[in-house]
């Protein structure tokens, strides 16, 4: 039942059944058993953290032990904050519908770098205080606030408001962390206490006990650990993917939620290496899920939920060696249930004949390339390893088959680019449209349309672009005005990605331990919701920095030496310095580095594996 | 294939179900079933549900109906029940089933059941009462021109009764025209009941307990 307050203000808002909890498959417990309680809060609208896999997971592996209670908590919208401040009702549990305060531990997923004023409005409207050292001594007086996910390649831009963060997958390192608390809260231990012994967790960061110094030039000096706190924290990685828990089922939305089907993960890591992606390099080593364990448990889910569609998800599903044998094992199951199998992140290159016959048998959904840049040589530069005749090729093979719309990603603001580099774009698109008009079965009657996303540029840590500068704003509108000025074809569209945020996200993904108080000076004045085009306040943000006297182009608009202490070098991705270094010298060369199955390109992430990467053995068995 | 009627509730959270929700909600949970329910023929096959009459966001619902049709006509009814009561979320029951005797769009009018109370201990009680004394409770529709149309419920306001009275609380029941011509959405008529208090100060439930036809019976 809900409570009575909560009841009262639920008829005032939009889309109350975001904030009654309640639906199929979400987890209540009796409290009075229960000794750890977390709530697993994602910094966006329930829309948006519904659709986060991650939270899926978590949420299922930590209500699969007996003691423990993991609730759901997202941002509420606007007009929901708004009667809540008024009425002083306490962010709470989408479960228990108590306030983020009676939990042991509140735990936020960093999905986006324009989430962390959420993080710091959600806590605020729980009555916790933001900044970790205001939290009192006992673990009784306020939860544990800890974060994950692939924000915390950087976390320094959040030190002073997260107590702990878990750095890479969380299906192991969550349960040592709650057993600890449990076994720390029944000993009445200090705030303090727990977590210097958390520290020691492998994976576990608790940026209290590190102190920073800083140069004459605002640059780092020196990191030090302090109360026998790990010098370098490494990554997690879970080693076996058929063997760790896997949700039996998905709490099933009654609002329509963003992604709002079955989705499987089926394997961790990218083989490619395009030099601008984080995620490319941070979710290595390789490791894939067998056809067997992805085509049992997603059939079960498909059962509990009710779900008419199921969705492959990895950072490139053509790279899965077997995905056909995948296809067809859902395929098998799924076509008689009426359900509906996806597959996105598809490489353009790889994009078979005897692949794209298997996705004929479900219905038709859009093509989508990520073609990234203009021209080869840029593409090179990036190491996005497809030509034209291939983009184009596949195209082809795509309109053959009855597709008129094809959409595709690209970037400005690459490393080394020049003008020919982004009229090229238009250029590559006013090819695919006239790949359409020589098809000669082409479908009758209809026309073709390229839309073209357009984004920006954003340097990333854990990549081998790290060091390098992202082009002004000025400089990315001029590039864009010129893209536009360049579009001759009605068959084409571009759509771009405002300059403002994208710079605030630069800031924020190379930031340190001085941009704390921005933060949370910003978030004072106002500032939530950032990654929402119509909440984003630019003038408030650029406020904030002036006043706390930090340059904003040192963050964005600089470019770091290969010597330089960077703010992220105490977190070990596995990825060594070594091999950034190394690609990134490539790039100024415009020369590409094979695919790991190709050859082994020493990036070093599997160290965190024990040696053990699926690219790796893929390459020695044949 | 077989068409049957099928009586459901809609309390508690299920109250904040919207109608699109709720539909998309029903068919999963058909789909977490071994009933045998018909889909339509074509590129893209779908179920056929028709629902009774929507329930407004908010107000709870004690006989909602729904229409399906089944493609195994010998599976049994009571099947259909027991399996959708085993898949169900809280608040939503399946009651009974049975074959559809009149069509929806002869559903008239509800009969509905209010209950509000004041949270700071306000009289709201005598205020109401006058209010439906008065004869004249007005409330603005948007038309389907996009134009506002005043209406007075009392005109439309039938077999008005009070089931609990006190200084702070005012529990009745009423029917108000609810169908396909012409429905008055009972949370206006509460909205205009209460104009005088913030709505903040108000706990307010009502609930649909029975759809009727023309001559006052229940639709089944």
């Amino acid at each position: 039942m809900l409570h009575k307050q909560i009841e009262s203000i639920l008829p005032l808002v939009q889309k109350p059944a975001r904030y009654t909890g309640g639906e199929l498959n979400s987890v209540v417990k009796n409290k009075e058993n229960i000794d750890i309680r977390f709530a697993f809060c994602f910094p966006d609208t329930y829309e948006i953290g519904m659709s986060h896999l991650g939270l899926k997971i978590l949420y299922g592996l930590i209500n699969s032990r007996e003691n423990f209670w993991c609730e759901r908590v997202f941002a509420p919208d606007c007009d929901m904050e708004e009667i809540m401040r008024k009425n002083n009702i306490p962010l709470f549990g989408l479960e228990s519908h108590d306030s983020l305060k009676d939990f042991d531990a509140v735990g936020f997923t960093l999905q986006y770098e324009l989430s962390f004023s959420n993080v710091l409005n959600m806590l605020d409207l729980a009555g916790i205080p933001v900044r970790s050292k205001n939290r009192g001594d006992s673990l009784s007086e306020n939860p544990i606030i800890v974060a994950g996910g692939p924000c915390v390649a950087n976390p320094e831009p959040l030190a002073d408001f997260i107590d702990c963060f878990q750095i890479g997958e969380g299906e192991e390192v969550m349960l040592e962390f709650l057993d600890l608390l449990n076994e720390y809260k029944k000993k009445k231990a200090t705030r303090k206490e727990f977590l210097i012994a958390a520290s020691h967790i492998e994976g576990i960061y608790v940026p209290a006990l590190y102190e920073v110094t800083y140069n004459e030039d605002g640059t780092i000096k020196e990191f030090i650990a302090n109360d026998g706190a790990p010098q370098v924290i490494n990554k997690r990685v879970v080693s076996d993917l058929d063997n760790i828990y896997y949700p039996e089922n998905f709490v099933v939305p009654f609002v329509e939620v963003v992604h709002d089907r079955v989705v499987h993960e089926i394997f961790r890591g990218c083989i490619r290496g395009c030099r601008f992606c984080q995620a490319g390099f941070w979710y290595r080593p390789i490791r894939e899920k067998s056809v067997e364990t992805i085509s049992k448990q997603s059939q079960k889910i498909a059962c509990e939920t009710g779900y008419d569609e199921l969705s492959l998800c990895s950072l490139s599903s053509s790279d899965y060696t077997k995905i056909t044998e995948l296809l067809e094992s859902l395929l098998s199951w799924a076509t008689p249930q009426k359900i509906n199998v996806a597959l996105p992140s598809l490489r353009i290159d790889n994009f078979s004949d005897e692949l794209r016959k298997k996705l004929a048998l479900v219905r038709r959904s859009g093509l989508t390339f990520a073609a990234e840049a203009g021209t080869q040589r840029l593409r090179n530069v990036i190491n996005k390893n497809i030509t034209e005749d291939e983009i184009l090729g596949t195209c082809r093979k795509a309109f053959q088959g009855g597709w008129t719309a094809v959409k595709l990603y690209f970037m400005i603001g690459l490393p080394t680019e020049t003008d020919e580099d982004v009229v090229g774009i238009n250029e590559l698109c006013q090819k695919v449209v006239e790949e359409f008009y020589s098809n000669p079965d082409k479908p009758k009657g209809k026309t073709v349309s390229v839309s073209a996303g357009v984004s920006s540029f954003v340097p990333k840590p854990c990549t081998p672009f790290q060091w390098e500068p992202q082009d002004s704003r000025e400089e990315i509108t001029r590039k864009q005005q010129l893209l536009k000025e360049t579009v001759t074809s009605k068959k084409i569209t571009f759509r771009f990605h405002t300059t403002d945020q994208i710079f605030l996200e630069a800031i924020f993904a190379r930031g340190d331990r001085k941009l704390c108080d921005v933060i949370e000076l910003a978030w004072k004045n106002g500032c939530t919701f950032d990654s929402w085009d119509d909440k984003f306040k630019y003038d408030t943000w650029i406020d904030a920095f002036k006043e706390c006297g930090i340059d904003t182009e040192f963050y964005a608009n600089r470019r770091r030496s290969y010597d330089e202490i960077l703010p992220w070098d105490h977190i070990n991705s596995g990825i060594t310095k070594e091999f950034l270094i190394r690609e990134n010298e490539k790039a100024k060369n415009a020369e590409t580095s094979m695919h790991c199955r190709e050859q082994c390109n020493a990036c070093g992430s599997n160290k965190l594996n024990g040696g053990k990467c699926d690219a790796l053995c893929k390459n020695m068995v044949h | 294939m077989r068409s049957v009627r099928i009586w459901f509730t809609k309390k508690d959270t299920a109250k904040y179900i919207s109608h699109l929700d709720l539909t998309r909600c029903l068919i999963r949970a058909f789909r977490r079933t071994d009933i045998p329910l018909w889909y339509t023929e074509g590129f893209n096959p779908h179920p056929h549900l028709v629902f009774g009459l929507s329930l407004p966001l908010g107000v709870e619902g004690e006989c909602e109906i729904l229409d399906i049709r089944l493609d195994d006509e010998s599976y049994p009814n009571e099947s259909v029940i027991s399996e959708l009561n085993r898949v169900t979320v809280p608040g939503i029951e399946f009651l009974k089933i049975a074959e559809p005797q009149f069509k929806p769009l002869f559903i008239t009018s509800g009969l509905y059941e209010m209950k509000l109370s004041s949270n700071d201990g306000s009289n709201i009680k005598d205020d109401i009462l006058n209010k439906i004394e008065s004869k004249n409770i007005l409330i603005y529709k948007k038309t389907k021109k996009g134009e506002i149309k005043e209406i007075n419920v009392s005109e439309h306001l039938t077999e008005f009764n009070i089931i609990k009275s006190e200084a702070n609380e005012l529990h009745f029941s009423f029917i108000l025209p609810a169908g396909n011509d012409f429905t008055i959405n009972p949370i206006l008529f509460k909205d205009a009941l209460l104009e005088n208090f913030a709505q903040e100060n108000i706990c307010w439930s009502i609930k649909r307990n029975k759809l009727l036809l023309k001559d006052g019976t229940e639709f089944r």
